[in-house]
Order: C-alpha cells, then structure tokens, then sequence
C-alpha cells in the first residue's frame, strides 16, 4: 500500500455548495452525511480503484473548495486531469453560470481534460418540480457544443453517482490508447516538479 | 542572584526564539517559588513554541512580513493577471447559498436566516461583526450581513468619527454589555458581549478572529485587494469560512488554551511518546518544516525544523481548521494556510489526514511547497507504517481513547477543576470538566470566570501575583510566578487556606505525572 | 482645572509631566428638541465650555446621539453608559426621559520628553479611571441641580426651553467650578451619609429637642440634625437626604469657619460677642437679624420629586458644633419675626444640646477606658490647626499631641495639604 497509484487525475469544480465533497462521498464510502454543512477548505484528494471490463483503474480525485480565495490555487489541481466533473447546484442558476467559468478556464488551459457536467440534488427538485432553476435542456445543448457529458445526480439518494464515475473511468479506459507517447504520468510530474527550497527568516 | 540570571534567560527566550536547555535540577517538591524552566512541564530540550506572553501578543501589531520576498511564490494571488480579474467578476459569488442538498438544519443556516431586530438575536451572548475599512459588512456570527449592513455602517461611522479627531475608540458600555472595537486595517472588528467578560478578553478573540482571517488570506493578499478598490467585498474570498470564525468562536470560550497563550497535550506516557515522535520524525520528507499530531486541539506530539518554532496562536488556527472541515475526515486534505504569527506575509500548504479512523487524531503536514502533496501524502504513508512497525499504535489508540483525567487522581479535597501552564514550554494541562460542569453552559461560566481571574493577573498596570475570588457556587485561586501559572476551582466549601495548601500537593502531582502530562522531550528534524 | 506635578521620576534632567483626568466638556441634550437637519443646535441646552465653536458643539452631541442609538441595537432598554476612547471617556446619564447629560473627562496622560527638539510621547493611561466614579459624578451633578432647581421637566412646564437653559447656566456655571475631578474616588460612588454614634440617652434629648421645636414652631415640615458634620438624625427621604448631606457637608459647611475656633477678638464672631445667652446663627438667610434692612430669604430646594415634589425653604441653623436642617413649605411667607422666633426659641437649646452630646461623647470614651483617639485628618493646614486647639481645649482632653506634620502634596486632591496624624487622650 505504500505508493500511492493512480491512473486518472479526476477533479471536480464548481461553486461552493453545490455539493462535490457530497459527491465524492457518495461515490467513495456509499453514505451521505446529514448535519451542519461545512465547506471544504482547500482541497481534498482521496484515490478510488474501479472496474472497467476486467480492469482495475484508480482514480485520483480531488475535490477542490469552491471559493473564490482557493481559485488561484485551482490550476495545481487540474493541471493535468483526465477529467473534469464541473458540478452545479440544480436549484441555483449562478451556480451554471460558475459552471460556465470553470468550463471555459478548462478549454483554455486543458485541452486533454474531458468535461463532465453534473447537476446535483435531483432529490429536491424530486420533491418540488418549482425548485428547478437549471433547465435539462439548456445544459445538454451546451454539453453537446462544448463536447462534454451531462448528468444530473443526487447524492442524498446515490442517484446516477456511480454511473457518473463509472462513465470517467470507462472514457479514460478507452480514451488512454490514445495518449501521446512519452507523456509523463501525473506523479513523475509532480516528482520532477520540485520548487528551490525557499529559505525562512525569523523576525 | 540567581533568579536574576535565570530571568534574563528567561527573556531572552523571548527575544531570540532559540534557547539554550536550561539546566534543570528537577526537584520531587517544587516550591511555588520556583523559576522558569524548572517548573514542572518544563521541555529539557529547547522550547517548542514561540515563546510570547499573553498580552504583548496581542496588543502588538507584529504581523510583519518575515519571509524573504520569493517565499510569496507560495502566494495565492501567483501566476494570476489582472486580466482574469474581469471573467471573475461576471459570476461574483455573492449571495448567501442556500445549504447543499438534503443538508438539514445546518447551523451556519439557523445563524444566518435570524431576524436581526428579534429579542432572540439580542440575547445572544456574544456577537462578532468584521468589517471594511468602507463599512462594508464581511462577517456577522448571527443574521445575515446584508440584514446587518446599516448597523455596520453605524459601526464604521463611529470608528471614522473618532478617528477623525484624532482619537481612537475603544470601547462603550453599557448596563451588562459591552461593545469592543478593534481596528486592524483594512479591516474592523466589533465585539458584543453579555456579562462580565472583560474587554481586554474580548479583544483577545476579535483579534484571534482577525488572525483567523489572515490564516486563510495572508496579510498581505489581505492589504492588496483593498488596496486595489476600497470598496471590495470581501466576502468574495471569505466566502465558506463562516463556519470556521463560528467554531473559532467557540474555541475561544471553551479552551482555556487561547486565554494562557498555551495548548494542552494529549495524556500520554513517557516512552509512548516519545516512540510516536520518533515515528513522526523518521517519516520526515526534504519539504516538510513542521509535523504535528493532534487529537482536537491537544497536542500528541510535535517535529519542526530547527530553525523554526510554531506560535501557539497559530497552532490553534491551525487546529480549528483541521477540526472544521468534513471533506478531511476521509480524504487527504491539502490547503494553503497562512500563519500569521509565523510569517503574516506568505502560506504554507499543508497537508491534513485523519489517520486513525472513527478516532480524532489529526496528521498536519506543513511544507512551504505547494505541489509537494504526493511527497508529503507517502510521509503519511510512511508514518503510519513505522507506528505499526514499532508497535507506537497500541499505546496512541489507548491514549485516544481517553484523552483526559479526572480531577480525583490529584487528591485535593473541594478541588473540582485546575488549569496549569508551565511558562517555559508554553504548554498547559486541565483535567476533565466533569461533575457539575457537564453542561456547555456550566463549562463556559467556568471559563468565564477563569477569564476575570486572568485578566486581573494580567492587569496591563496593576499586575497581581495571585488572586483569590469567592462566590456562591466556587472559589477560585489564581496564582502566577515566573515559572508557572495556576488556576484552581474549588467547591464552595473551599477556604483560602485550602487552595494556597493545594498549590503545593498539586504541584507535586503535575511533577510526577509531566511526563504523561507534557511533552518534555520536543523533536527537530 | 489642569494640575501639572513633576514626578520624582526625572532621568538626566528630563522631566516626565503627568497630568491628572480634566473636564473636557460637559453638556445637557434633548434629541426631541431640534429634529429636524439644521436645527440641531436647538437640542444643546447646556454646553460648557460654551465658548466652542457651534459646530463642534453640535458634532459632540452627534455623536453621542449616534452611540445611543446604535447600543439600542442590542439592548432596547439600556443605552450606552459610557464611551472608552484612547484619549478621553464619556459618561452619558439621562436623568429624565430624553434629556442627556454628557460628561467628557481627558484621561490622565503622562508626557515623556524625547531629545533632540521632538515633541514630546504622550501616553495616555486609559485604565486609570473609572466609569463608576464619574458615573456617580454626573449623577451627583444631576441631583444636586434638582435639590435647588427641581426637575428638568418642571422647568419646561413652567417657562419652557429658554427657563430650563436659563436654569442650567446659572446652576452648572458656578458648580462645575467646584466639580474637582482629579479628586474624585470612590467615596464618590458610595455617596454615603456619615452617622455620628451616640448612646441612647442623648440621642433621645435630640428627639425631644426635635419634637418641641416641630410643635412650636408648626410651619416646620422637616427637619435634620447634625453634629460634627455627621447625620444624628433626619425626616427627609433618604434620597433627598443624601444630597442634602453632600451639599452641606461640601459646600455649606466649608464656606463657614467655626466662629467657635476663632480668637475671642476675631471678627468672625460678631454675634457671640453680643450675644452671651448662646452660640446659635444662621448658616443660611439673614447674616444678622440685627440688621433691620437684612432680605430675609432662605435658599429653596426640592424633595420628593418622584411623588409630592415639593418645594421648600431651607434653613440651616449652628451652633457650635451642632447643626440643624429646618425645611418649610415654600409656599409658606418667611418673615423676620419667624426668624427670630426660632433663633430665641432654638439658639439656647441648641448651644445646650451641642455642649451636652460632646460631654456625652467623651464620658463614652472615657467608659471605655482612656482611648487613644488617632485621626488622619486631610485637610488644610489652616483648618487642622483650628481643629487641635478646639480638641485642645476641651476639658476631657489631657493630652493631644502632633505625631507628624508633614506637609505634602497630594496628587487625589491636587492641593496644598497638611496630614496630621495626632493622638487625643482623654480622662
């Protein structure tokens, strides 16, 4: 168990409390934790084995805070990423406008990442179809021109997680043949990247 | 004479952060008299903590840039040109979200969603506002900003009035409340508070608030948006860290920790211990300068560079940080954090991990690299290995389950509670609240008068040496020397002649257990 | 009122110079009185010093205007008490609904020379003071004002704003030059009433003094009884009382030196003189009844002001040591005659009763076995003086002498004292 191998640089973005560490718990430990929200600070990275066929790949998910202070902090945790799940808030129309953003940031700066849009909390607008601010509609027709997948999941009922994840490890299963040769994995990468220790003075 | 040597040594700890172990005859019996670095809990090693006194800390304003200029390389703001100012601000995220999906009866909410002109959102003990240098509302800890605006205008109107006449305003007061003011530019910070809390406490936590700020910013992102339009609101960056300020807070009216200018450790013997460090510093990667082991706020254990030494203060930033955010507790968290009091100027990242599941014990990693994630995350990886491999487990899971003592092992008739700080490690031991202080209220009441006792100890004119305060339900003795500094609750059938013949056979106590109260045998790398 | 004092403290030659808390300002405000923008000159209705600029004046008020509503905020019912600020703190008070009294009191600062011609550090001691004490000041301030004028309220009742601000000039004129904050402790906030102990028997004769002189003399509604500056007894209201006694024990009193402690030919003793069946005069009204053109006219004060509210004459009547407190409905005419059938009827009596308590007082002394009597006295040098050869000359005493006499300035009172410490045997 010591090193830590990863295949697939996952991230999920989007604004803050839309629900991705939900997400991310949902698929990984099956549960959905129910008391106070609380954001999530930074970033959080945990590695999750799956199977595609008769293959085991582990996807490396980080699931980055969604505000604005740790936009900056952002690229680290993309840079490189198979895929993005940019998420949003069904019941909060700016959070797809933030979608948007984190849509546009990604072409520009990882073209090889592929987008998966996901709206989240389909259990509330279950409950009360008004509560619906992001049309189904609107977002397939931009998943289709910006060529990304759309889902649209609830994480209190684990409605379409699984098959969310499912689908980013059988697109990277498909997807890796055609990786350019001699790209580095994720980890050499941030192996080779080391910065110059930087000295510390007291004051 | 030789206390007089031994308090030049004693400050110049202060000064230069780097100490010479103190040669220490560690007497069975120690007299209150005793001087710092004898007392018991006194490291023999070189100190741990940035040695700083209480009220020096935080009436300074010392947060100044330490590092050299290329460690804001760490920065947040890196690599980001002013161009992309202008998609951010398209989708500003302003408005208060609605709380994430299925998320019941969040706290943060309930807060939030308070009526500000309601009898119930006045009977709050204490409100914290912070705000602009504009007025513009950043923080409220009940009701919302927006429903809070003009009151914080109010706030800022009065700050410029006086300021205006060259003047600076404290505080008002009124008939059981209070309203502290703290002006921290860019920033200002009001306090409200019910009862007897002093202003000077009050202070003390606007200005934990405004370094917990600083923690997630940095001063000097901090001073660069508002230089660059006055007007910025900065809920923009905060937003999210609500709940961070709300557990804070409460930190603060809890733990006596925050109050001594100390942290307490997690009970654990001697050789258990230091077995752990040794662990904690064998798995030790290039990047790394500080590792810590904590269960909640207590201390397990501790490894730093040799040149650098972690302020208490930033430890229980740190500590309330690692506690405040769920996505830690089954992921590996990695966050940039800024210690204020280490260097206001730049961040660390650190690396955060709940190692043990279904218990509190908390791996804090800090590096000064950013994209050292991988390197530190197989630290943990090879930390936990060794713990297994030395058979440090046992002992630490035995230690987590239970992380206090009762009062009853010291034998002090009447005594039902104490907090103890050794001056010299900066480090403090309490026994559990237990008995009649199993309520939050009993225990805030508790600590509320340890706060009063504190404050006239520290009196910033008139000092004293010790105190003795009677009410009805207590009686409490406060004492504080060079080397130690005591507080005791006793019943109310103590006397006076009870709690100065307690200190003695307490001290003795805390002296036979330190090595499982105290860490005494601090790790560099 | 700024008192300056060199402390010992003088390194190489500089002198570090503290100062004492000083008035700033002081001011009485109704917020309903000018609502509207542009006439809020119209809630100032007392303001010293008055020789500030409007606009000041007007911001001062402002900003008070602006703290109490903002503490309302958070508790409805009990506004902002008092204002911490680096240099100075205020003290609100509002004695009658909507009227505000303000009180802006400097801190006490210590100046610290720096060398090389640059103006001197100025730290200001911020914890030194207490918001009781000057509480206590203000509202002593306020009840002094309404023994004398009685309620703000009253005054806008019978001649509106411009009687009221006419009232406050006058009143807060003369007695905020006798307000010496410097001095102020917390002897203040107590604002007691001193008892003088007395055994039964006298006190009894006292009584009876009391009801004789309330039956002859029936106009008498109240009346108080002193001796040696100290209560022995009263018919007024506590409350009232208590004001009262400050008022004669601070400023009455003091202005009128014992006749009795005076040489046989001073000039102070005119009416002893002529007079040898008593001691007895008049600390308020006529200065001599002989003096046919002499107004007879007592100064008013007020009491009751909760419920009857009622307005009377105030006579106060010494002698020797012995003092007494005769109110009279206002309503009622004064006139020589009463006076002095009251200084024949009450002057023998008295100057009996006031020999008799102090015999009385020293044969309790003297029950308990020879008693060393050992004061502290602060007080003038002119007046301790007086006051040994008073003790001197009292039969019972047998021995009194000086135990130190060590003139000194004091920094509370920022006066010229003399402590006497002296010891009195007694038989």
């Amino acid at each position: 168990m010591t090193a830590m191998r990863v295949d697939a640089k996952v991230v999920m973005l989007g604004k803050e409390s839309v629900g991705k560490t939900s997400l991310v718990e949902r698929y990984v430990h099956h549960r959905f934790l129910v008391g106070p929200y609380q954001n999530t600070i930074g970033a959080a990275f945990v590695a999750k084995p799956t199977h595609v066929g008769d293959k085991v790949i582990t996807l490396g998910i980080w699931d980055t805070a969604g505000s604005e202070r740790y936009e900056a902090m952002s690229r680290i945790y993309y840079r490189g990423a198979r895929a993005a799940i940019v998420c949003y808030d069904l019941t909060d129309s700016s959070s797809f406008q933030r979608a948007r953003f984190w849509v546009k940031e990604l072409q520009n700066c990882e073209e090889h990442c592929k987008i998966y849009l996901c709206g989240t909390k389909t259990d509330l607008i279950e409950a009360d179809r008004a509560a619906r601010q992001v049309d189904y509609h609107d977002v397939q027709d931009f998943a289709d021109e910006i060529g990304a997948q759309h889902f649209e999941t609830s994480s209190k009922t684990g409605n379409n997680v699984d098959e969310l994840f499912q689908k980013v490890a059988e697109d990277y299963n498909s997807s890796s043949f055609e990786v350019m040769p001699g790209e580095m994995s994720f980890i050499q990468k941030m192996k080779n990247l080391r910065l110059p220790h930087v000295a510390l003075r007291l004051h | 004479m030789a206390a007089d040597v031994d308090r030049q040594l004693w400050e110049s700890t202060n000064g230069s952060l780097s100490i010479e172990p103190v040669c220490s005859d560690r007497a069975d019996s120690p007299a209150p008299g005793l001087v710092s670095g004898t007392e018991p809990g006194a490291g023999q090693e070189t100190a741990m903590f940035a040695h700083t006194e209480s009220f020096e800390d935080l009436t300074a304003d010392t947060e100044g840039a330490g590092l050299e200029p290329q460690e804001r390389e760490a920065s947040l703001q890196e690599g980001r040109g002013e161009d992309e100012e202008e998609p951010r601000e398209e989708c500003a995220v302003i408005g208060r979200q609605q709380q994430e999906g299925g998320r019941e009866g969040g706290v943060r909410d309930k807060d939030k969603d308070e009526d500000v002109t309601s009898d119930a959102w006045r009977a709050h003990r204490k409100h914290v506002f912070v705000l602009s240098e504009a007025g513009k509302p950043i923080y409220s800890r009940y009701g919302s900003e927006e429903a809070l605006s003009s009151t914080m205008g109010v706030m800022m109107a009065l700050v410029s009035f006086v300021q205006s006449g060259d003047n600076t305003i404290r505080s008002i007061q009124g008939d059981g409340y209070r309203v502290v003011f703290l002006r921290r530019s860019p920033l200002v910070l009001v306090g409200v508070s019910r009862g007897s809390q002093s202003a000077g406490q009050l202070l003390r936590e606007l200005q934990y608030v405004y370094l917990g700020i600083v923690s997630l910013l940095s001063a000097t992102q901090l001073q660069r948006v508002f230089a660059h339009r006055q007007s910025y609101d900065l809920r923009r960056l905060l937003s999210g860290s609500e709940h961070l300020t709300g557990s804070l807070l409460r930190l603060l009216e809890r733990d006596p920790g925050p109050l001594l200018s100390a942290v307490a450790c997690l009970p654990l013997p001697g050789p258990a211990r230091d077995r752990v460090s040794a662990c904690l510093r064998q798995a030790r990667a290039p990047p790394l300068t500080f590792s810590l082991l904590l269960a909640g706020t207590r201390l397990v254990s501790l490894v730093r560079r040799r040149d650098l030494h972690l302020h208490h203060l930033d430890l229980h930033l740190l500590a309330n940080m690692a506690a405040s955010c769920s996505a830690f507790r089954e992921a590996e968290g990695w966050t940039p954090v800024c210690l204020p009091k280490l260097n206001a100027a730049g961040f660390f990242h650190a690396h955060v991990s709940f190692p043990l599941p279904g218990t509190p014990l908390c791996l804090l990693l800090l590096s000064t690299e950013r994209e050292a994630f991988f390197e530190l995350s197989a630290c943990k990886q090879r930390f936990l290995e060794l713990l297994h491999k030395r058979n440090a487990l046992l002992g630490l899971q035995e230690a987590l389950s239970c992380p206090t003592y009762s009062v009853a092992l010291v034998g002090v008739p009447e005594l039902r509670h104490f907090v103890y700080k050794s001056r010299s490690s900066g480090l403090y031991t309490s026994p559990e609240l237990e008995g009649p202080y199993s309520s939050d209220e009993e225990q805030e009441r508790l600590m509320c008068l340890y706060q009063q006792l504190h404050s006239r100890l520290h009196h910033p004119t008139r000092p004293l040496s010790s105190i003795y305060h009677t009410t009805h339900t207590h009686n409490l003795y406060a004492k504080v020397t060079s080397g130690f500094e005591l507080y005791l609750c006793f019943s109310a059938l103590g006397t006076k002649a009870i709690a100065e013949a307690a200190v003695s056979k307490l001290l003795k106590w805390i002296r036979k257990e330190e090595d499982r109260l105290f860490i005494l045998n601090p790790l560099t790398y | 009122m700024l008192c300056v004092f060199f402390s010992p403290r003088m390194a190489s030659g500089m002198q570090e110079k503290q100062y004492t808390p000083s008035l700033l300002s002081f001011f009485i405000y109704n917020p309903k009185f000018g609502p509207r923008e542009g006439e809020e000159e119209k809630k100032i209705l007392f303001y010293h010093p008055s020789e500030l600029d409007k606009n000041e004046k007007i911001r001062s008020v402002g900003l008070c205007e602006a703290i109490v509503q903002f503490t309302r905020t958070f508790c409805p019912t009990k506004p902002a008490k008092s204002l911490h600020t680096q240099k100075n703190r205020q003290i609100f008070y509002e004695p009658e609904e909507h009227f505000w009294m303000v009180m802006v009191v400097r801190n006490p600062m210590i100046e610290k020379p720096n060398k090389d011609g640059k103006p001197p550090t100025i730290e200001y001691q911020e914890d030194e003071i207490l918001d009781s004490v000057y509480g206590a000041v203000l509202q002593q301030c306020y009840s002094m004002y309404k023994l004398f004028n009685g309620t703000f309220g009253r005054a806008m009742e019978a001649g509106g704003v411009e009687m009221l601000t006419q009232k406050l000039e006058k009143f807060f004129y003369r007695y905020l030059q006798t307000l010496h904050l410097q001095s102020c402790d917390l002897l203040d906030v107590f604002g007691g009433i001193s008892f003088f102990p007395l055994d039964k028997m006298t006190y009894l004769k006292i009584q009876s003094f009391v009801n004789r002189v309330e039956q002859s003399l029936s106009l008498i509604k109240y009346t108080a009884f002193l001796y040696n500056d100290q209560l022995i007894w009263s018919g007024l209201e506590q409350d009232d009382m208590r004001i009262l006694y400050k008022y004669l024990t601070t400023s009455l009193f003091p202005r009128h030196t014992e006749p009795e402690l005076a040489g046989r030919d001073s000039p102070l003793r005119p009416e002893v003189a002529g007079n040898l069946l008593h001691y007895g005069r008049f600390l308020t009204g006529p200065a001599s009844l002989k003096d046919p053109d002499a107004k007879i006219r007592f100064p008013r004060i007020f009491v009751n002001t909760e419920d009857s509210y009622e307005e009377l004459h105030l006579i106060v009547y010494k002698a020797m040591s012995a003092a007494v407190c005769f109110m009279i409905s206002a309503a009622e005419d004064l006139t020589r005659e009463f006076c002095e059938q009251l200084d024949s009827l009450v002057g023998p009596q008295l100057t009996l009763l006031a020999s008799d308590i102090c015999e009385q007082y020293n044969i309790n002394r003297r029950i308990s076995g020879s008693v060393l009597i050992s004061l502290t006295l602060r007080q003038t040098p002119r007046k301790c003086l007086a006051l040994l050869a008073l003790l001197s000359s009292n039969k019972h005493t047998i021995g009194a002498h000086i135990k130190r006499n060590i003139c000194y300035f004091d920094s509370q009172r920022s006066q010229a004292c003399a402590l006497f410490q002296y010891s009195i045997y007694t038989i």
